[in-house]
Protein backbone atom coordinates (compact mmCIF):
# COMPACT_ATOMS: atom_id res chain seq x y z
CA UNK A 1 0.00 0.00 0.00
CA UNK A 2 1.52 3.17 -0.81
CA UNK A 3 0.74 5.93 1.54
CA UNK A 4 -0.82 8.93 0.05
CA UNK A 5 0.68 11.61 -2.02
CA UNK A 6 -0.31 14.19 0.67
CA UNK A 7 2.21 12.21 2.88
CA UNK A 8 5.02 13.11 0.62
CA UNK A 9 4.99 16.48 1.04
CA UNK A 10 4.77 16.71 4.56
CA UNK A 11 8.17 15.97 5.59
CA UNK A 12 9.63 18.49 2.85
CA UNK A 13 7.63 21.03 4.18
CA UNK A 14 8.40 20.12 8.12
CA UNK A 15 12.36 20.19 7.18
CA UNK A 16 11.88 23.84 5.68
CA UNK A 17 9.50 24.82 8.84
CA UNK A 18 11.89 23.97 11.17
CA UNK A 19 14.92 24.95 9.16
CA UNK A 20 13.10 28.75 9.21
CA UNK A 21 12.36 28.75 12.50
CA UNK A 22 15.93 28.07 13.76
CA UNK A 23 16.76 30.79 11.63
CA UNK A 24 14.29 33.15 12.74
CA UNK A 25 15.04 32.60 16.46
CA UNK A 26 19.08 32.82 15.97
CA UNK A 27 21.13 36.21 17.03
CA UNK A 28 21.25 38.95 14.63
CA UNK A 29 24.25 40.42 13.90
CA UNK A 30 24.97 43.13 16.57
CA UNK A 31 24.75 46.25 15.03
CA UNK A 32 27.52 49.56 15.49
CA UNK A 33 27.16 51.68 18.43
CA UNK A 34 25.02 54.71 18.05
CA UNK A 35 27.39 57.83 18.35
CA UNK A 36 25.93 59.42 21.40
CA UNK A 37 27.18 62.52 23.26
CA UNK A 38 28.74 61.74 26.50
CA UNK A 39 26.76 61.27 29.74
CA UNK A 40 29.16 61.41 31.75
CA UNK A 41 30.16 65.06 30.85
CA UNK A 42 26.41 66.30 30.61
CA UNK A 43 26.18 67.75 34.14
CA UNK A 44 28.46 70.04 33.06
CA UNK A 45 26.46 70.70 30.39
CA UNK A 46 23.23 70.79 32.21
CA UNK A 47 24.52 73.16 35.03
CA UNK A 48 25.15 75.89 31.88
CA UNK A 49 21.84 75.75 30.54
CA UNK A 50 20.16 75.47 34.19
CA UNK A 51 19.73 79.22 34.59
CA UNK A 52 20.00 80.05 30.84
CA UNK A 53 17.24 77.75 29.55
CA UNK A 54 16.15 75.40 32.55
CA UNK A 55 14.20 78.07 34.64
CA UNK A 56 10.73 77.30 35.47
CA UNK A 57 8.99 79.60 32.88
CA UNK A 58 11.00 78.18 30.20
CA UNK A 59 12.26 74.52 29.31
CA UNK A 60 11.77 73.57 33.50
CA UNK A 61 8.03 72.99 32.39
CA UNK A 62 6.47 69.53 31.80
CA UNK A 63 4.81 70.73 28.47
CA UNK A 64 8.31 71.30 26.37
CA UNK A 65 9.76 69.06 23.98
CA UNK A 66 13.11 70.27 25.85
CA UNK A 67 12.03 69.59 29.01
CA UNK A 68 15.23 70.17 31.89
CA UNK A 69 15.05 69.17 35.42
CA UNK A 70 17.51 70.78 37.90
CA UNK A 71 17.71 71.70 41.19
CA UNK A 72 16.69 75.47 40.88
CA UNK A 73 13.57 74.18 38.02
CA UNK A 74 11.71 71.58 37.38
CA UNK A 75 11.81 68.70 39.99
CA UNK A 76 11.86 65.06 39.01
CA UNK A 77 11.01 63.68 42.57
CA UNK A 78 7.58 64.76 43.97
CA UNK A 79 9.73 65.00 47.50
CA UNK A 80 11.88 67.83 45.95
CA UNK A 81 10.96 71.50 45.04
CA UNK A 82 12.67 74.04 42.88
CA UNK A 83 15.74 76.14 44.73
CA UNK A 84 15.59 73.42 47.44
CA UNK A 85 18.97 71.36 46.62
CA UNK A 86 21.11 70.07 43.90
CA UNK A 87 20.36 68.88 40.76
CA UNK A 88 19.88 65.28 41.41
CA UNK A 89 21.99 62.44 39.35
CA UNK A 90 18.46 61.24 37.94
CA UNK A 91 17.55 64.84 37.26
CA UNK A 92 21.01 64.42 35.26
CA UNK A 93 19.87 61.07 33.41
CA UNK A 94 16.44 62.17 32.74
CA UNK A 95 18.01 65.84 31.34
CA UNK A 96 20.41 64.28 29.17
CA UNK A 97 17.70 61.74 27.38
CA UNK A 98 15.60 64.72 27.00
CA UNK A 99 18.13 66.33 24.77
CA UNK A 100 19.17 63.39 23.11
CA UNK A 101 15.41 62.09 22.28
CA UNK A 102 14.54 65.19 20.69
CA UNK A 103 16.47 64.60 17.63
CA UNK A 104 18.18 61.19 18.12
CA UNK A 105 19.30 60.82 14.59
CA UNK A 106 20.92 64.19 13.94
CA UNK A 107 22.32 64.15 17.32
CA UNK A 108 24.26 61.08 16.32
CA UNK A 109 25.17 62.61 13.19
CA UNK A 110 26.73 65.61 14.60
CA UNK A 111 28.66 63.55 17.17
CA UNK A 112 29.55 60.95 14.74
CA UNK A 113 31.10 64.37 12.79
CA UNK A 114 32.63 65.55 15.89
CA UNK A 115 30.32 68.18 16.47
CA UNK A 116 30.54 69.52 12.77
CA UNK A 117 27.95 72.17 11.81
CA UNK A 118 26.03 71.85 15.01
CA UNK A 119 22.92 73.77 13.59
CA UNK A 120 21.78 70.87 11.90
CA UNK A 121 20.15 70.27 15.53
CA UNK A 122 17.38 72.53 16.38
CA UNK A 123 18.54 72.79 19.68
CA UNK A 124 21.28 74.82 18.39
CA UNK A 125 19.38 76.90 16.16
CA UNK A 126 16.63 77.89 19.01
CA UNK A 127 19.45 78.92 21.34
CA UNK A 128 21.68 80.79 18.17
CA UNK A 129 18.10 82.27 17.06
CA UNK A 130 18.28 81.03 13.44
CA UNK A 131 15.29 79.41 14.40
CA UNK A 132 12.26 81.02 15.60
CA UNK A 133 12.68 81.32 19.66
CA UNK A 134 10.52 83.21 22.17
CA UNK A 135 12.76 84.24 24.11
CA UNK A 136 15.06 85.06 21.24
CA UNK A 137 19.02 85.04 20.96
CA UNK A 138 19.84 83.65 23.80
CA UNK A 139 23.77 82.72 22.78
CA UNK A 140 26.29 83.88 20.49
CA UNK A 141 28.46 81.56 18.44
CA UNK A 142 31.63 81.81 20.22
CA UNK A 143 30.54 82.90 23.59
CA UNK A 144 30.04 80.47 26.92
CA UNK A 145 27.18 78.38 26.48
CA UNK A 146 27.69 78.15 23.09
CA UNK A 147 31.25 76.79 23.35
CA UNK A 148 29.78 74.62 25.97
CA UNK A 149 26.98 72.98 24.00
CA UNK A 150 29.10 72.67 20.76
CA UNK A 151 32.44 71.15 22.74
CA UNK A 152 29.95 68.19 24.33
CA UNK A 153 28.62 67.49 20.82
CA UNK A 154 32.10 67.34 19.56
CA UNK A 155 32.59 64.90 22.77
CA UNK A 156 35.14 66.95 25.05
CA UNK A 157 32.88 69.16 27.09
CA UNK A 158 35.10 72.71 27.84
CA UNK A 159 34.97 72.91 31.73
CA UNK A 160 35.86 76.16 31.40
CA UNK A 161 33.10 77.68 29.20
CA UNK A 162 30.18 75.02 30.46
CA UNK A 163 31.66 77.04 34.21
CA UNK A 164 31.44 80.36 32.76
CA UNK A 165 27.82 79.46 31.29
CA UNK A 166 26.87 78.18 34.93
CA UNK A 167 27.50 81.68 36.29
CA UNK A 168 24.44 83.23 35.26
CA UNK A 169 23.47 86.07 37.59
CA UNK A 170 22.50 89.54 37.64
CA UNK A 171 24.25 92.69 36.95
CA UNK A 172 25.91 95.01 39.08
CA UNK A 173 23.01 97.36 39.40
CA UNK A 174 25.53 100.18 40.25
CA UNK A 175 24.53 103.22 42.32
CA UNK A 176 20.82 103.86 43.13
CA UNK B 1 -54.77 93.63 -3.18
CA UNK B 2 -53.35 90.36 -2.00
CA UNK B 3 -53.78 89.33 1.25
CA UNK B 4 -52.22 86.52 3.58
CA UNK B 5 -55.40 84.69 2.60
CA UNK B 6 -54.58 84.54 -1.18
CA UNK B 7 -51.30 81.84 -0.15
CA UNK B 8 -54.80 79.21 -0.11
CA UNK B 9 -56.38 80.20 -3.18
CA UNK B 10 -55.93 77.38 -5.92
CA UNK B 11 -53.25 77.21 -7.93
CA UNK B 12 -53.10 76.14 -11.46
CA UNK B 13 -51.80 72.82 -11.39
CA UNK B 14 -49.38 71.69 -14.62
CA UNK B 15 -51.03 69.08 -16.59
CA UNK B 16 -47.55 66.74 -16.28
CA UNK B 17 -46.56 64.54 -18.63
CA UNK B 18 -49.46 62.97 -19.64
CA UNK B 19 -50.19 66.86 -21.69
CA UNK B 20 -46.86 67.79 -23.31
CA UNK B 21 -48.99 70.69 -24.36
CA UNK B 22 -47.77 73.98 -23.50
CA UNK B 23 -49.03 74.82 -19.71
CA UNK B 24 -50.59 78.15 -19.17
CA UNK B 25 -50.20 80.22 -15.86
CA UNK B 26 -52.87 82.40 -14.61
CA UNK B 27 -51.87 85.87 -13.52
CA UNK B 28 -50.32 85.75 -10.53
CA UNK B 29 -52.37 87.39 -8.08
CA UNK B 30 -50.56 85.90 -5.15
CA UNK B 31 -47.08 86.22 -3.82
CA UNK B 32 -47.04 83.86 -1.45
CA UNK B 33 -44.29 81.50 -2.88
CA UNK B 34 -42.06 84.12 -3.57
CA UNK B 35 -42.28 85.29 -0.10
CA UNK B 36 -42.18 81.90 1.00
CA UNK B 37 -39.09 81.34 -0.72
CA UNK B 38 -37.98 84.85 1.01
CA UNK B 39 -38.37 83.85 4.25
CA UNK B 40 -36.32 80.71 4.02
CA UNK B 41 -33.71 82.44 2.19
CA UNK B 42 -33.23 84.65 5.26
CA UNK B 43 -33.43 81.89 7.57
CA UNK B 44 -30.69 80.28 5.66
CA UNK B 45 -28.85 83.12 6.25
CA UNK B 46 -29.74 83.71 9.99
CA UNK B 47 -28.81 79.96 10.40
CA UNK B 48 -25.32 80.17 8.49
CA UNK B 49 -24.53 83.35 10.71
CA UNK B 50 -24.91 81.72 13.82
CA UNK B 51 -23.14 78.83 12.59
CA UNK B 52 -20.13 81.13 11.54
CA UNK B 53 -20.38 82.59 14.79
CA UNK B 54 -20.71 79.78 16.56
CA UNK B 55 -16.96 78.15 14.24
CA UNK B 56 -15.82 81.29 15.29
CA UNK B 57 -16.23 81.19 18.90
CA UNK B 58 -15.10 78.29 18.87
CA UNK B 59 -11.92 78.83 17.72
CA UNK B 60 -10.38 79.95 20.88
CA UNK B 61 -7.68 78.56 22.99
CA UNK B 62 -9.23 75.65 24.87
CA UNK B 63 -5.99 75.79 27.13
CA UNK B 64 -6.69 79.24 28.25
CA UNK B 65 -10.45 78.92 28.18
CA UNK B 66 -9.30 76.65 31.03
CA UNK B 67 -6.76 78.28 32.63
CA UNK B 68 -9.50 81.01 33.07
CA UNK B 69 -11.93 78.96 34.33
CA UNK B 70 -9.50 77.20 37.15
CA UNK B 71 -8.86 81.01 38.56
CA UNK B 72 -12.59 81.13 40.22
CA UNK B 73 -14.71 83.97 40.67
CA UNK B 74 -13.66 87.41 41.64
CA UNK B 75 -13.14 87.36 45.73
CA UNK B 76 -16.75 88.86 47.36
CA UNK B 77 -16.46 92.53 47.81
CA UNK B 78 -12.97 92.62 45.93
CA UNK B 79 -13.99 94.77 42.53
CA UNK B 80 -11.93 94.45 39.21
CA UNK B 81 -8.77 96.37 39.13
CA UNK B 82 -5.34 96.42 40.86
CA UNK B 83 -6.78 94.98 44.08
CA UNK B 84 -8.30 91.89 42.85
CA UNK B 85 -7.03 88.55 42.82
CA UNK B 86 -3.36 88.70 44.76
CA UNK B 87 -1.90 85.70 43.98
CA UNK B 88 -3.01 84.66 40.40
CA UNK B 89 -1.22 84.59 37.36
CA UNK B 90 -2.11 87.76 36.40
CA UNK B 91 -1.14 87.06 32.85
CA UNK B 92 -3.68 84.38 32.02
CA UNK B 93 -6.23 87.04 31.91
CA UNK B 94 -3.77 90.26 31.42
CA UNK B 95 -2.48 89.15 27.77
CA UNK B 96 -4.41 92.57 25.78
CA UNK B 97 -7.01 90.10 24.77
CA UNK B 98 -9.11 89.23 27.77
CA UNK B 99 -7.98 92.31 29.92
CA UNK B 100 -5.17 94.88 29.53
CA UNK B 101 -2.26 93.33 28.72
CA UNK B 102 0.45 92.99 31.40
CA UNK B 103 3.99 92.49 30.69
CA UNK B 104 5.20 92.29 34.33
CA UNK B 105 3.09 91.49 37.18
CA UNK B 106 2.77 89.37 40.26
CA UNK B 107 2.03 89.65 44.17
CA UNK B 108 4.20 89.96 47.07
CA UNK B 109 3.27 88.21 50.42
CA UNK B 110 4.22 89.29 54.31
CA UNK B 111 5.54 86.27 55.24
CA UNK B 112 5.84 82.44 54.21
CA UNK B 113 2.42 80.64 54.63
CA UNK B 114 0.79 84.12 54.82
CA UNK B 115 -2.09 85.35 53.23
CA UNK B 116 -1.07 88.70 54.20
CA UNK B 117 0.21 91.15 51.55
CA UNK B 118 3.12 93.30 51.40
CA UNK B 119 2.11 96.20 50.28
CA UNK B 120 4.94 99.39 49.62
CA UNK B 121 7.33 96.92 48.88
CA UNK B 122 10.23 97.64 45.91
CA UNK B 123 10.25 95.52 43.13
CA UNK B 124 13.61 96.44 41.34
CA UNK B 125 14.32 94.31 38.30
CA UNK B 126 17.49 94.65 35.79
CA UNK B 127 18.62 92.88 32.64
CA UNK B 128 21.62 91.30 31.45
CA UNK B 129 22.45 94.63 29.54
CA UNK B 130 21.74 96.43 33.27
CA UNK B 131 18.45 98.26 32.15
CA UNK B 132 16.23 98.49 35.31
CA UNK B 133 12.60 99.04 36.26
CA UNK B 134 10.91 99.70 39.64
CA UNK B 135 7.61 98.24 40.41
CA UNK B 136 5.73 99.49 43.72
CA UNK B 137 2.90 96.82 45.29
CA UNK B 138 -0.08 98.06 46.02
CA UNK B 139 -2.09 97.77 49.40
CA UNK B 140 -3.29 93.91 48.10
CA UNK B 141 0.69 93.52 47.61
CA UNK B 142 0.55 93.19 43.50
CA UNK B 143 2.44 95.28 41.12
CA UNK B 144 1.83 95.26 37.47
CA UNK B 145 4.50 97.06 34.66
CA UNK B 146 2.35 97.78 31.29
CA UNK B 147 4.44 96.50 28.01
CA UNK B 148 4.54 100.69 27.23
CA UNK B 149 6.33 101.28 30.65
CA UNK B 150 8.79 97.90 30.02
CA UNK B 151 12.50 98.67 30.45
CA UNK B 152 13.79 95.41 30.87
CA UNK B 153 13.86 92.46 28.31
CA UNK B 154 14.49 88.82 29.23
CA UNK B 155 16.03 87.42 31.38
CA UNK B 156 15.81 89.30 34.24
CA UNK B 157 16.74 89.18 37.58
CA UNK B 158 14.20 90.90 40.42
CA UNK B 159 15.25 92.08 44.21
CA UNK B 160 12.63 92.84 46.57
CA UNK B 161 13.26 95.02 49.15
CA UNK B 162 10.97 95.45 52.07
CA UNK B 163 9.73 99.21 53.60
CA UNK B 164 11.79 98.16 56.58
CA UNK B 165 15.33 97.13 55.30
CA UNK B 166 15.00 93.42 54.14
CA UNK B 167 15.78 92.65 51.14
CA UNK B 168 15.72 89.26 49.12
CA UNK B 169 17.52 88.68 45.51
CA UNK B 170 15.72 85.85 43.37
CA UNK B 171 18.27 82.83 42.72
CA UNK B 172 16.90 82.47 39.12
CA UNK B 173 16.52 84.90 36.58
CA UNK B 174 13.05 85.30 34.80
CA UNK B 175 13.50 83.86 30.94
CA UNK B 176 9.89 83.96 29.56
CA UNK B 177 6.98 84.50 31.57
CA UNK B 178 6.11 88.12 33.23
CA UNK B 179 3.49 86.13 35.75
CA UNK B 180 5.32 85.92 39.05
CA UNK B 181 2.66 83.06 39.67
CA UNK B 182 3.54 80.79 36.86
CA UNK B 183 6.26 79.44 38.64
CA UNK B 184 5.47 81.19 42.06
CA UNK B 185 2.12 79.08 43.13
CA UNK B 186 0.44 79.45 46.20
CA UNK B 187 1.63 75.72 46.77
CA UNK B 188 4.83 73.78 46.87
CA UNK B 189 5.44 71.74 44.07
CA UNK B 190 7.82 70.04 41.31
CA UNK B 191 7.08 73.17 39.28
CA UNK B 192 6.53 75.99 42.22
CA UNK B 193 8.68 77.43 44.28
CA UNK B 194 5.58 78.85 46.36
CA UNK B 195 4.61 82.39 47.00
CA UNK B 196 6.56 85.43 46.60
CA UNK B 197 7.48 86.63 50.19
CA UNK B 198 9.36 89.00 51.86
CA UNK B 199 10.09 86.73 55.51
CA UNK B 200 10.78 83.80 56.67
CA UNK B 201 10.27 84.93 60.38
CA UNK B 202 8.46 88.16 60.00
CA UNK B 203 9.61 91.39 62.10
CA UNK B 204 5.93 91.89 63.23
CA UNK B 205 2.54 91.63 62.30
CA UNK B 206 2.07 92.82 58.40
CA UNK B 207 1.35 96.13 57.75
CA UNK B 208 -2.54 96.94 57.60
CA UNK B 209 -4.24 95.70 54.92
CA UNK B 210 -6.29 97.91 52.31
CA UNK B 211 -9.09 100.65 53.75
Amino acid sequence: MTPPRSLHLFFPVLVAGVVSAVIGCSETAPEAPLDLPSQSQFPLVLDGLERRCGTLDCHGTPGRNLRLYTGSGLRLSSEDIPGNGQTTPAEYDASYWSVYGLEPEIMNAVVADQGKDPERLTLIRKARGTESHKPGVLVQVGDATDDCLTSWLAGEASETACKASANFTAPDPGPP
Amino acid sequence: MSTPSDNTAPRPVSPGPVSPGPVTRGPVTSPGPRSRSRALLAIALLLGLAALGAAVAGCGDPTKEAEIEALGEEAFGVPVGPLHRPGQPCNVCHDGDTAREFAIAGTVYWALDSRAPAPGTRVDMIDADGNKQLAITNCAGNFFVLPEDRVVRYPYWVNLTAPGASEITMDSPVNGDGSCATCHHKTFGTRSTGRVYLYENPPGPPPSKCP
